[in-house]
């Protein structure tokens, strides 16, 4: 009879076939059309907001009457008389341009801060639930059902009505808001993964809950969170311009897609761009994440991948 | 119930918390302190917070949610004027998506790997990702402002009823298909299917006895859950097009602080959204003869 594998060998091995996994889950990215072309958008709008100060032709909030609703490559009336709107000008004279550019920030810092924030609370709900049982997750799941009852976006606006607008009171709404998914997600994993025997024989050996659930749980539930996580990125993405756009969402001195959007939707008949490509930015971004997550699910899904 | 009651509760806290005094904002600005503090008197808001909450559940139970304190009518009323509106563009909007989207999702499904399932694929991820405000405006500027086929607001007519409904309806028409594609491949692969093929069945009984019908099931489930994403569409659909509907309702309500009414709206939406929760459940019963409740 040979001896059980010591415990440095055993771990060497599950290291070898995560990472070829992962590797696995990468080649497969690689080779679809719809996730490179996620991969790419995703990625030049993440340069685009980084590098916003830089890129910007001018301040995105900078005014000039005089320039009001020119149309895209049109030639500044007053002032820099050399400065050419490349996508137009809106109502007060601004540089679309360089608001779009600036937009780009703020919809990607409120969808990666809400979606972090969520999956922060959901996870810890999620594990209570599943971890501890009992009562504890009969009404830790009853706050589901409940959260999930309220239209998420009536919710949201009078959340903003009462604490103000703000990108820091977005997040904040957001996060109350999109922790649900989380929660049953990892506690229906639990739930699945408590009863088998590897984590029955590391409870017998003493091993905290804590740990317990950091070490085994977590990696099993990996893929399936981080699936849930782009998408909700995309949605919070959305939910921020549909805010901003009801004029509830950021202030009216940074620049955010929804606003733009809905101050030129007074002048769909005059100057149709400032209605055109804020929305185009939006869906852009938002699509990519949505290709990008798909990917992701069926890359992550260890049944498809061979 | 159990649900309901704790909405009340979580909005009544939530509205209250909302800064500026609203008595204040009901009446003129040449109102003095003393008709302020008189008509706070008169509408109960110098009660102590929960003892205004029991009489407002009181009041619930009676099915009177208050009185709007701007328009001074009752909240019941105002929401029931507004819901046949609201009902006929979300029902509108729902049938479009199922009669276009569960045809197309079983095509694909069937055509899987073709040239149609790609696009398919493609068309509804971009439905899914499409704002739904800015799907408004773009269906405006192409049939109202350019080609002038279609009004661009209100409600009445039939033409004005298109472009909101199709504007309400696209994102489930995507979440749908998508939907019924996946169910429609896993039903195809159960081995029922294949008896059925063996029996010999004719393949239109295939189709829509075996293959539809049981398809439908976690399309169902999901779109109950959804519901609250239709209302919360409903909100800005309704406020693009200056639909009359409660969802215009609940913003007007937001922004002008009419307590009553912001919990009115919240309330009745939740509370659609557990009837039709319900209604999901017992269409399980038409769906599936194996389950029966008792």
């Amino acid at each position: 009879m040979s001896p059980p594998p010591k415990e440095n060998e055993r771990l060497d091995n599950a290291n070898l076939t995560h990472r070829s996994h992962g590797r696995m889950a990468f080649r497969y990215l690689m080779g679809n059309t719809a996730a490179k072309t996620g991969l790419i958008i995703v990625a030049v709008w993440t340069l685009v907001a980084v590098l916003a100060p830089i890129i910007a032709p001018v301040d995105p909030n900078s005014q000039n009457l005089y320039n009001r609703l020119q149309r895209p490559l049109s030639r500044a009336v007053k002032g820099d008389t050399d400065f050419i709107f490349l996508l137009g000008s809106d109502s007060l004279g601004r540089d679309l341009l360089s608001r779009l550019i600036y937009g780009a920030k703020v919809s990607l810092f409120v969808g990666l801060a809400s979606a972090l924030g969520s999956l922060a609370i959901g996870c810890v709900i999620g594990a209570l639930a599943g971890y501890i049982g009992g009562r504890t997750d009969e009404f830790l799941m009853a706050l589901c059902d409940l959260q999930m009852a309220f239209p998420a976006i009536l919710m949201a606006l009078a959340i903003m009505a009462v604490l103000g607008s703000g990108v820091v009171n977005l997040v904040i709404v957001f996060t109350v808001t999109g922790w649900v998914q989380y929660a049953r997600t990892l506690r229906a994993e639990i739930l699945h993964i408590k009863e088998q025997d590897f984590v029955k024989a590391s409870r017998a050996l003493g091993a905290y809950p804590a740990s317990i659930i950091m070490r085994h749980i977590l990696p099993n539930a990996f893929s399936a969170i981080l699936v849930l996580f782009s998408f909700q990125v995309a949605q919070m993405i959305t939910m921020e311009a549909a805010l901003s756009f009801l004029g509830v969402g950021v202030p009216t001195t940074i620049p955010s897609w929804g606003r733009i959007l809905a101050d030129g939707r007074e002048f769909v008949y005059s100057a149709m761009w400032l209605s055109l490509l804020p929305g185009m930015c939006l869906m852009s971004l938002v699509a990519g994440i949505y290709f990008l997550g798909d990917a992701l699910r069926d890359a992550l899904d260890p049944l498809l991948v061979k | 119930m159990l649900v309901l009651l704790a909405v009340s509760v979580t909005v009544f806290v939530l509205v209250r918390m909302i800064p500026g005094d609203p008595v204040r904002l009901m009446l003129s600005i040449e109102a003095t302190d003393e008709d302020v503090e008189r008509f706070r008197r008169e509408i109960g808001y110098d009660k102590p917070i929960y003892h205004q909450y029991f009489i407002y559940l009181n009041n619930l139970l009676k099915g009177d949610l208050g009185a709007s304190l701007r328009a001074r009518r009752p909240v019941m009323e105002m929401i029931l004027e507004r819901m046949p509106a609201t009902i006929e563009l979300a029902s509108a909007a729902t049938i479009i998506s199922f009669l276009i989207a569960v045809p197309l999702g079983t095509i694909a499904a069937y055509k899987r790997g073709t040239v149609f399932d790609h696009l398919f694929m493609f068309l509804t991820m971009i439905g899914q990702s499409m704002p739904i405000f800015w799907l408004g405006i773009l269906l405006i500027i192409l049939f109202s402002v350019q080609l002038g086929w279609l009004p661009t607001s209100g409600r009445g007519s039939f033409s004005q009823l298109i472009l909101p409904s199709i504007t309400l309806s696209t994102f489930f028409m995507a979440l749908i298909a998508r939907m019924t594609r996946s169910s429609v491949l896993e039903v195809l692969g159960q081995p029922y299917i294949l008896t059925a093929v063996a029996k010999g069945l004719k393949e239109h009984v295939i189709l829509f006895v075996h293959t539809i019908r049981n398809a439908m099931i976690p399309v169902v489930t999901v779109l109950g859950l959804q519901v609250g994403t239709l209302l919360g569409g409903s909100v800005i659909t309704e406020t693009i097009f200056a639909w009359p509907g409660v969802g215009r309702l609940a913003v007007s309500a937001i922004y002008n602080r009419d307590y009553p009414l912001i919990q009115g709206t919240i309330l009745i939406s939740a509370a659609i959204f557990v009837i039709v929760n319900l209604i999901v459940d017992l269409s399980y019963l038409i769906l599936d003869p194996k389950i029966k409740y008792q």
